[in-house]
């Protein structure tokens, strides 16, 4: 009995003893909105279309204009859309937190995160070129913006102006907000 | 019999001391938005992120936040809000960057910048 009682204290004190983890913010679970595709770790493209239709759909709910989806050529995994704020901003803002929060914020990046990034020829030549010109080093291997960043450390932002300039240049009729990651 | 003036003790000392310097921070006014284009590294406990915004034009603006240092797990955002108040959609990226832009004609106005999902918001 004794022994237990020992063993039970010097558990105790080891525990409230420990040395704590490095103080990181973990990071919150997830909406519950949003559960059906994350539950499972994984989110399927058509779990992906999905979310986006519904945070479309969710605007155009409050009659805002918002474009039909399109793929985008930078990654060939994000879908791209335009949206045209009206009416009064804090309003827009609230409505467009909530159709986000409801329905993809967290959904696309782990889509993508899961996916290799693979760049449209045409933008990745253009988009070689341009650092080219701007006296970019590259190997010539380059297929997506990560490795136009980890060849060029993207000093001042360069590999994103000309991404974007090659964007507005092949990809005109597309849509102007961008989301990248790398 | 006139009472002798002590010092106070230094544990007094320090409560003022602490109380003024706390009081001193009341004081300064909180940061307000910054116009696009205040780029810096922003430290948090578990590493450095850097925040930037620009404009590539008269109609194109953008916002990024990339990890500098550190082993911050958190997911990276960025966003962008318009000098007349409206926001586009916070972009969500990985530990290690987010970025975004917008082509219009709206005013351009502040880099929105998050270290993590739950964390506030810092302005560019």
């Amino acid at each position: 009995m004794r022994n237990t009682v020992a063993c039970v204290l010097v558990s105790a004190l080891a525990a409230g003893c420990s040395t704590p983890a490095v103080e990181q913010p973990a990071e919150p679970a997830y909406p519950a909105a949003q559960s059906w595709a994350l539950d499972d770790g994984v989110v399927t493209e058509t779990e992906y279309r999905t979310a986006i239709d519904g945070f479309v759909s969710c605007m155009r709910k409050f009659d805002y204009d918002v474009t039909d989806p399109v793929l985008s050529p930078i990654d060939g995994l994000t879908l791209l859309y335009d949206l045209h704020p009206t009416g009064d901003p804090d309003t827009w803002n609230k409505n467009l937190d909530g159709c986000d929060s409801s329905f993809v914020s967290q959904i696309e990046p782990v889509y993508v995160e899961a996916r290799t990034q693979v760049m449209e020829p045409s933008l990745r030549d253009a988009t070689a070129q341009c650092l080219a010109e701007r006296g970019a080093d590259l190997g010539g291997e380059e297929r997506n913006v990560k490795n136009f960043v980890d060849t060029t450390g993207n000093s001042d932002n360069i590999v994103m102006r000309c991404v974007s300039d090659a964007m507005k240049r092949l990809f005109p009729d597309y849509p102007g907000f961008l989301k990248i990651r790398w | 019999m006139v009472a002798r003036r002590t010092q106070p003790r230094p544990v007094l000392r320090l409560a003022v001391a602490t109380t003024a310097l706390f009081s001193a921070f009341a004081l300064v006014p909180v940061q307000s938005a910054q116009a696009i284009g205040n780029n810096r590294d922003v430290s948090r406990s578990c590493g450095v992120n850097h925040v930037a915004s620009g404009r590539y034009s008269n109609t194109s603006a953008w916002a990024q936040t990339t990890r500098v240092s550190g082993n911050c797990s958190g997911t990276l955002g960025a966003g962008l809000r318009a000098s007349d108040g409206y926001t586009w959609p916070r972009v969500n990226g990985n530990r290690d960057s987010a970025y975004t832009q917008r082509t219009d004609s709206a005013g351009f106005g502040s880099g929105m910048h998050w270290g993590c999902l739950d964390c506030n918001v810092t302005y560019s």
